[in-house]
């Protein structure tokens, strides 16, 4: 066991555990945070996924001791009240189905969108390659991320 | 539902009940006279609510505060919504104005079973009479009040209102539910006219969407349960291995591991055995698991081989089975054809991966048991549990989480009693979690099929004789106690014998393993329908005739299903010719209660590389309660359909499944989805089935567009794009 230090949305948490413990679970069973979910286990389905100092990360197959003092940022920590314009984007239009890979896909959706503000479908269809849908939410989510890039480029403008 | 009055906020007035009925008409609490007792907080899924109950499915709080019980697991299907939209409909409540909670698992609800695309079509009138019910009884208190005759009172918007122009006046639910909950329940309430319909029909936004955006909503494996310790449970690498031996001193090395005990899982007359390593936390768990070393006795297994598989699917070729319709006489048309075709066809064995890998949390404390997670079948679990436990159904305690998909396997409870059987070895509280790998491996499966095909033609070249014969594993014949000496339910579905060819047989002949099987979405339809369009196509291309044509033709006598045609045909365009590279297949099933069309489009660019363009879906489900949840479904059905039709089968060798998590079992992503519209028939028939339907018809269309653009006739699932 072993003492760390993580920044989670802004917050610092102070965890004892197994230096090779996956990030995931010490996000969900230790700090709590049950929004990230657990998939696969080896970075296939993108259920995980987290940022780490923005970028995209699949925290299942990362060890708690490879944080550092990276910033992690989960699905709870993207807005105060479920108003990022991508959370908006996916109630508009009505994306999930069971819902339990919609935080890892709204992750890799905010992810790409600050990465590239206007994606085309082929540049969706790269970024969000790593996340898998059983529930076959796919054409919604791609119209949820060109609508919500829209609602983000006019909150740049004005 | 647990009660605890003492919880009372002190500046709430308080009020009386209806309590929920006891005995078998309970589902629906009707003809029951009402017990009055004092207005409650409801402890229901570890959710507090206030208010009196007027039936099981309605509280209504003093202040006007209105919840819904939604009573059926939610698996993404949506009846969180669906369900209470048919309560409002007939309570006369706005759905923003309406809180809905997810009740538990109890008898008093009903069947609370979701499968079979069985909720709306099941509750339809069930649900809106408890509507109905309420409405009625909160309208007579009102008019007791007026001292007015019912009839001149209107139910609406939460209020009840008294009709007179001259003394117009109102009340609130909130304000006559104390007098509602002392009357009787009617027996028979009043439904609503269909064309009055306010909110059913209506594509409201869904109200779970919310908290599935940002990581709220509580899935199996989110539960936590005070003191709840953590399960990982090494299994078989061989569908039935036996435990030989395990090092349970180096399992308990890992820190953080506290007991180390046998499980069991019964799949149908089998126990399948594993070994449970408890820890207090997952991780420890997993690697206390890893560190078992079990020894297995995997003699005997080795027929659990695809190989094997296929020879004796073949084997039973010669073999005639059960007759499940027949008309005229086929083998006298098919001996006197002027030609004849015949093609075999075959689909895998796939396993069902929702996202969500098996969970549930368990406790057993002395005669008391209780379990929170992610079921298919709470009530089926009650009496699982029973039975396993020894317990009277009254100690038992289901609490329902959402579910992270479902698709059949979470209706199966072999997961539920294999927690139950590692609580109550150590008389704690713990969270059983499966890996990808044992959720991909350990089944049951959706069977794999062959299917015989022969057709016979007469001198005009038009189709008099076909036979279809279906060869694989029944569910029903997994039982202990299973009858095999007739057809088993269900194994025909989407079979479709409506086509006007004067003489048909179909017939079914089962096949035995070891493997177990499962209900996989749309169950014997996900394969049935892939080999009878598929052929059906094949009748029509040797017919010489346009393969939508041809199927209204010969499906004339049967309104529905030209009605959905026509519409394909006039969304599709399918009239129009196709410029070279690409082609159009059409196929059409019926699947639990609905009818759903598919035009699929093909198209192959400049390196030879094919692409599923766009797929074009027709549903008719009868009346509808959310339009825009049956357009989701159909869109979910297709990509699942999608990924039956041309990702990975499960494939056994030795008794081993050889795919094992997402890497070598591939799921559909967005890059291979195609363009999807859904159309919606309008009609007013009574609804059928929307969970499910819109998956048979994907792969036949799809393969009959490959047939139109290439020629190659695909008779064999899973295909590779980028093979043919």
């Amino acid at each position: 066991m072993a003492q760390f230090t993580l920044n989670i949305n802004q917050k610092d948490y102070s965890v004892d555990v197994d230096p090779q413990t996956p990030l995931l679970w010490v996000i969900r069973d230790v700090v709590g945070l049950k929004g990230t979910k657990f998939g696969c286990g080896m970075a296939q389905c993108g259920a995980c996924t987290i940022h780490l100092d923005g970028a995209m990360t699949r925290c299942c197959v990362l060890p708690v001791s490879a944080v550092g003092d990276k910033q992690i940022t989960t699905i709870e920590g993207i807005s105060q009240n479920n108003d990022h314009p991508v959370q908006q984007a996916w109630i508009t239009e009505q994306v999930p189905q069971c819902g339990y890979c919609q935080s890892g896909q709204i992750m890799s959706a905010v992810a790409l969108l600050h990465e590239n503000p206007e994606p085309t479908d082929e540049d969706i269809d790269k970024a969000m390659h790593g996340n898998i849908c059983r529930c076959g939410t796919y054409t919604r989510i791609r119209k949820a991320i060109h609508s919500a890039a829209k609602d983000m480029s006019y909150g740049k403008v004005n | 539902m647990e009660k605890s009055t003492n919880n009372l906020p002190l500046n709430r007035r308080r009020f009386l009940q209806v309590s929920g009925a006891s005995g078998a008409l309970l589902a629906l609490g009707f003809g029951t006279s009402a017990i009055t007792r004092e207005a409650e907080v409801y402890k229901i899924n570890g959710e507090g609510v206030f208010g009196a109950q007027l039936n099981p499915f309605i509280i209504i709080d003093p202040e006007g505060k209105i919840t819904l019980m939604n009573h059926k697991p939610e698996m993404g299907q949506g009846v969180f919504q669906s369900m209470p939209m048919l309560l409002a409909e007939e309570l006369e409540v706005n759905m923003d104005d309406v809180h809905i909670v997810q009740a538990e698992g109890h008898k008093k609800y009903g069947s609370q079973m979701v499968g079979g695309s069985n909720s709306v079509r099941g509750e339809w009138e069930p649900l809106r009479k408890m509507g109905a019910a309420a409405r009625e009884m909160l309208t007579l208190a009102a008019a007791k009040r007026w001292k007015v005759d019912p009839t001149d009172c209107y139910a609406e918007n939460g209020k009840i209102t008294l009709k007179k122009k001259t003394k117009r006046k109102s009340l609130t639910y909130g304000e006559l539910v104390a007098e509602a909950a002392k009357l009787d329940v009617p027996a028979e309430p009043a439904l609503k006219d269909p064309k009055d319909f306010k909110i059913l029909g209506q594509p409201l936004p869904r109200k779970d969407a919310p908290m599935k955006c940002n990581g709220e909503a509580v899935f199996g494996l989110d539960m936590e349960v005070p003191g709840m310790l953590y399960a990982s449970v090494e299994r078989a690498p061989t569908l039935h291995g036996k435990v030989v031996s395990y090092d349970e001193a180096a399992a308990k090395a890992i820190p953080g591991v506290k007991y180390v005990v046998k499980a069991e899982r019964p799949v149908f007359t089998y126990n399948f055995e594993g070994v449970a390593v408890v820890a207090d936390s997952y991780y420890a768990a997993f690697q206390g698991r890893k560190a078992l070393r079990v020894q297995w006795d995997l003699s005997g297994y080795d027929e659990i081989d695809s190989r094997k598989i296929d020879e004796g699917l073949k084997s039973l070729q010669s073999e005639e089975g059960f007759e499940h319709e027949t008309k005229g006489d086929f083998a006298d048309a098919y001996e006197q054809s002027a030609k004849t075709l015949e093609a075999e066809y075959q689909l895998p064995y796939l396993a069902h991966s929702p996202m969500e890998p098996m969970n549930m949390v368990a406790q057993v404390k002395g005669d008391q048991c209780e379990i929170w997670g992610p079921t298919q079948s709470p009530q089926w679990a009650l009496g699982d549990l029973t039975q396993y436990l020894g317990i009277p159904e009254e100690n038992i305690k289901i609490h329902v989480s959402f579910l992270g998909g479902g698709f059949g396997r979470r209706a199966f409870n072999d997961f539920i009693i294999e927690a139950v059987s590692i609580a109550r070895q150590i008389d704690e509280t713990v969270k059983v979690v499966w890996t990808r790998e044992d959720d991909t491996q350990q089944g049951p499966f959706r069977p794999g099929t062959m299917h015989q095909l022969q057709a016979g033609f007469n001198e005009q070249g038009a189709p008099v004789a076909l036979k279809h014969k279906m060869i694989g594993q029944a569910l029903a014949f997994q039982w202990p106690d299973a009858d095999k000496s007739k057809i088993p339910g269900g194994v025909m579905e989407a079979i479709n014998t409506h086509y006007a060819i004067p003489n048909f047989t179909t017939r079914y002949v089962p096949y035995e393993t070891q493997i177990p099987v499962l209900w996989w979405r749309s169950v014997y339809s996900s394969t049935n329908a892939f080999a009878h369009e598929s052929f059906i196509d094949e009748i029509a291309h040797e017919a010489g005739q346009d393969p939508l044509q041809f199927r209204k033709e010969h499906l004339k006598e049967q309104p529905r299903f030209v009605k959905v045609l026509e519409m394909l045909e006039e969304k599709s365009d399918w009239s129009e010719a196709l410029p070279e590279k690409q082609g159009k297949g059409v196929a059409i099933a019926e699947c639990f209660g609905s009818i759903c069309g598919q035009v699929a489009f093909v198209e192959r660019n400049d390196t030879g590389q094919l692409k599923f363009k766009k797929v074009i879906a027709v549903i008719d489900c009868g009346m509808t309660v959310n339009p825009d949840t049956i357009r989701a479904q159909t869109e979910g059905n297709i990509v699942m359909g999608l990924t039956a039709a041309i990702k990975d089968p499960i494939i056994f060798r030795g008794g081993r499944v050889m795919q094992s998590n997402f890497h070598n079992y591939q799921m559909v992503k967005m890059d291979e989805t195609p363009e999807i519209e859904v159309h919606i028939v309008e009609n007013q028939e009574k609804p059928g089935g929307v969970g499910e339907p819109g998956l048979p018809p994907l792969a036949p269309a799809l393969a009959n567009a490959i047939f139109n653009e290439s020629g190659n006739r695909i008779r064999k699932l899973p295909f590779r794009m980028d093979k043919v």
